[in-house]
Order: C-alpha cells, then structure tokens, then sequence
C-alpha cells in the first residue's frame, strides 16, 4: 500500500468494517497505512466508533478534536489518557482534572519553566554541536541512536537531576513497558522495574540532597503536606518517559524530512532564522504524540451520534493536523505556511509541559545541522508503529553526508 | 466597556494559543518568544475569541479585566 491515497468519489479505500474496528495498538499501523487511515476517518464523519478494547469513540478533525481538548470537564482525563486503561499508572499530571490536577501541573512546570531553559541554553547548544559533529565525522549512522535519542537522555540528567547510568535505563525500560502495553501482568512487571529504578534516585536524593530539580521535589508541598512515594515516582515517570520518547521522534522526523530533500536542507543553511517555521511545520505534519484519550463526564452529541457518559474517546492530534478544512495541502510540508495552532502539543491545560524546552532544541538541532555536509539517506528508515498507544517515529534512520560538498 | 489585556510576562511560555486564536490582538516577540499585545488592535470587537485566548493559555499568562 502506498503512504498517500487519493479519494475517488463513490469508492471508499477502507471498508466500514475497516473502520469500525480501528485498532491504533496493530502494529501495522505505521508509515503506510497510518495517514491513510486517518483520512478514511475523516472521510467518515466527525464520529466514528471501534469495536476495539471494550469499545470506544473517535474524533479526527481539528475542530472536534480542540474543541474536546478545551472542555476539560466533559474530556475528562481521570480514566487515564490511553486506551485501553492502564488503571495502575496513573500519570501525574496528564491523568488528573481539575482542581488536583492544577498543582501538580505547576510542579512540573518549575523543571522546564522559560528562565530554566534560558539557562540551560548554552548547555543545550554544546551537548547538541557535540553529538552532531561526532555524527558528521563518523560519515553518518543511524541518526536515532546516534543523536535523536542521547540528547534527551543527556537533557533529562539537567532538567531533572538524574545520573547518566539511570538514563542509559530508560530506552530499555521504555520498550518493554511499550511492548506489553495491552498486556496488563506483563505491563505491571515492566512498570516495576521503571520504579525500581526511579526509586534509587530518589533514595540518592533523600542521601546526598544534590542541588537539583528532584532534590527540591522532596521539599514541596501541596496543601501543606510533601509529595508521597506515590506521588514522586509518578512526577518522575512522567518526566523520564515524556521527556525522551517525543524529542526522540521529533527530532528522527525533522531530519528524515531534511535527508529526503537537499532543497529544504538549502533553504535552511541560506537562511537559519526559518528553524522555527520548520520545527512547527514537522510538528504539525509528524505529530510525534499521535493520540489521546479522554473519558466523557456527561452525553455529547455530534452529528446525531450521541456519545453515553462514560465512554472512553480517541483524540487523534495527527489527524487533526492533516483535516485539510484547517490546513490547505495538509499532506505536505510546507514550513511557509502559517501553521500555528496545530495541536502536536496539544490544548489548554494538559498541553504539553515540555514545549518550550523542545522547540529551542529541536531549533538548535537545525541551526547546529546547517554548519554540516548536506546530509541524505543511507539506506530503507524504519518507522515503528503506535507505541504505548501514543507516540509515533523512526527506530531507525540510516543517513550518510556527501563529504565532496562541504564548503 | 472595553476589555484590558494584560500579559504575565513571567508565566508566558511561548506556546503562542492565543496567536491562534486571535491573531490581530496577540503575537509572540520573535526574540523572546513571548506574547504581547498587538499595539493598535481592533478595541470593540474579537471579545469572544480574546476570551478564548484567555482560556487556552495553558499557563494561564493572559488576565483580563473590564473597566
């Protein structure tokens, strides 16, 4: 099957049977069959319904899916934002509402706030020129294992406080709880080996109390009282998972887009102050979190389909990111576009905590990237499929440098 | 009664929603990354979208007040 369908009146690419029984967990889900898919939703109508882990609701266009992401009381986030629930990881703070929810959020937002990543700017500009000149020099590689994932390894040992042996765990740990994401005993052994390893951090942060963000976490308080144990490993979890997975990917979808075209990779060494039009404009088209769930508190009714309180609805971001109503040519990238208001981050207040940290390094990568050979693919990339029923991106991306050209 | 806007300055993020939202009143400073309010915006009218802007900013950086 080929990435890119075109609609021909009168003669659905996908079966209704197809659709209704939408799995985003299939593990073919990915490059060729993933936008596709979206846009036969779409196509649909704004409601579309899987017969799928217990049942449960879609919505594929910008509008609904903004419109869900604002009405925070109605999309609850308590059942937890994936399908189906994984009731004993409960996340802090994407698997809360209003009003626990609220301080939760502003603790984390003292990790990754603005000042914070103002400071760790140089940091960042050194930690990024480093991995990508070791890249270049070594003519190439896979980028993903190269750079696109040890940069926010790296990141999170300054955000958070974490040692780089801790770090190096949590590609593994990741992939295992990934893998058995919709195997709820393999699930809780994997997970207890993440908080196995959470937990001696913070046994080394109660002992040695170094200046960092998970040391202050100790001191915090809610309503006068600490975080518990509860509390802490879920805040950690959050941010030693969130806080690689999505740079990862963004960073593996900037530069498949880049190597697969010199004239994007031109434009950028001319002129390195459209970086930011190009990172928006791959969050928009690569959306690296897919997807997320909500729980509906009460009725919603669109389109005369009427959704019970209760039922559990997909919100497909990448979908709505591609809903040609919103954005003309929505399948390609087009970094002249005004392509604010994509919803890759998400929408009001469970949008993502890290958006700040992510777009200066996701810059500094294509302002670091344009002082480079012209760089191309070396080979097939592999994309994976819908990991933890959220994240999307390439395992692996074999580029190459064409030396002869450097200037 | 005309609707005042006022940016927290300290709390803004940069995710730019209410750009989204309303773009003739708000925009982000391309240096800092931090919103401020188009100077000379439409006064009377975009109450409701100005609103929304109010609400979508995920680290509640926009306060509004009616005099």
């Amino acid at each position: 099957m080929s990435g890119k369908i075109t609609p021909t009146a009168g003669k659905c690419p996908f079966p209704h049977e197809t659709l209704s029984s939408f799995d985003h967990h299939d593990p073919d889900l990915s490059e060729s069959r993933l936008w596709a898919s979206y846009e036969a939703l779409r196509s649909a109508g704004r409601v579309n319904h899987s017969d799928r882990y217990g049942g449960f609701w879609i919505l594929s266009h910008y509008d609904d899916v903004r419109a869900a992401l604002r009405d925070s009381a109605v999309f609850s986030s308590a059942g937890g934002h994936r399908i189906p629930e994984v009731a004993a990881a409960r996340a802090i703070p994407i698997d809360y509402d209003p009003p626990e929810h609220t301080p939760y959020r502003d603790i984390m937002m003292r990790a990754i706030r603005p000042q914070r990543v103002k400071e760790l700017e140089p940091f960042l500009r050194d930690t990024i020129r480093g991995l990508l000149r070791h890249f270049a020099a070594r003519g190439g590689g896979d980028f993903i294992s190269a750079v696109a994932l040890p940069l926010p390894l790296v990141v999170l040992t300054q955000i958070v406080g974490f040692s780089p042996d801790t770090v190096q765990q949590f590609r593994r740990l990741t992939e295992r709880i990934a893998a058995t994401i919709t195997d709820q005993e393999a699930q809780l052994a994997a997970r207890d080996e993440f908080r196995a390893t959470l937990r001696a951090e913070i046994e080394r942060h109660r002992a040695e109390r170094p200046d960092d963000y998970l040391t202050s976490l100790l001191d915090v308080e809610i309503d006068g009282r600490s975080l518990d144990d509860r509390e802490l490993l879920s805040i950690l979890n959050t941010l030693a998972l969130a806080g690689h997975e999505t740079t990862m990917n963004s960073s593996g979808h900037l530069f498949w887009l880049l190597a697969n075209d010199a004239e994007l990779q031109e434009r950028l060494r001319v002129d390195p102050a459209l970086a930011p039009r190009y990172v928006e404009e791959m969050l928009r088209l690569r959306t690296p979190a897919q997807m997320f769930a909500r729980r509906l508190t009460q009725d919603v009714t669109i389109d005369d389909t009427t959704m019970a309180a209760g039922d559990n609805v997909l919100l497909l971001y990448g979908s709505g990111n591609r809903d040609e109503a919103q954005f003309d040519h929505a399948d390609v990238f087009d970094i002249d576009r005004p392509a604010r208001g994509h919803l890759a981050f998400g929408w009001g207040i469970h949008q993502c905590i890290g958006a700040p940290l992510a777009r200066v390094e996701l810059r500094m990568l294509l302002e670091e990237a344009r002082t480079l050979p012209p760089f191309r693919p070396a080979g097939e990339p592999e994309f994976g499929s819908i990991e933890s029923g959220v994240h999307y991106g390439l395992r692996r991306l074999p580029l190459t440098f064409d030396t002869e050209k450097t200037s | 009664m005309t609707l005042h806007i006022e940016i927290d300055e300290a709390k803004c993020a940069g995710y730019g929603n209410c750009v989204a939202d309303a773009p003739d009143v708000f925009d982000l400073d391309p240096d800092t990354n931090i919103a401020f309010v188009v100077a000379g915006h439409p006064q009377d009218r975009k109450d409701d979208d100005i609103e929304q802007a109010a609400a979508d900013c995920p680290v509640r950086a926009i306060l509004l007040t009616r005099a």
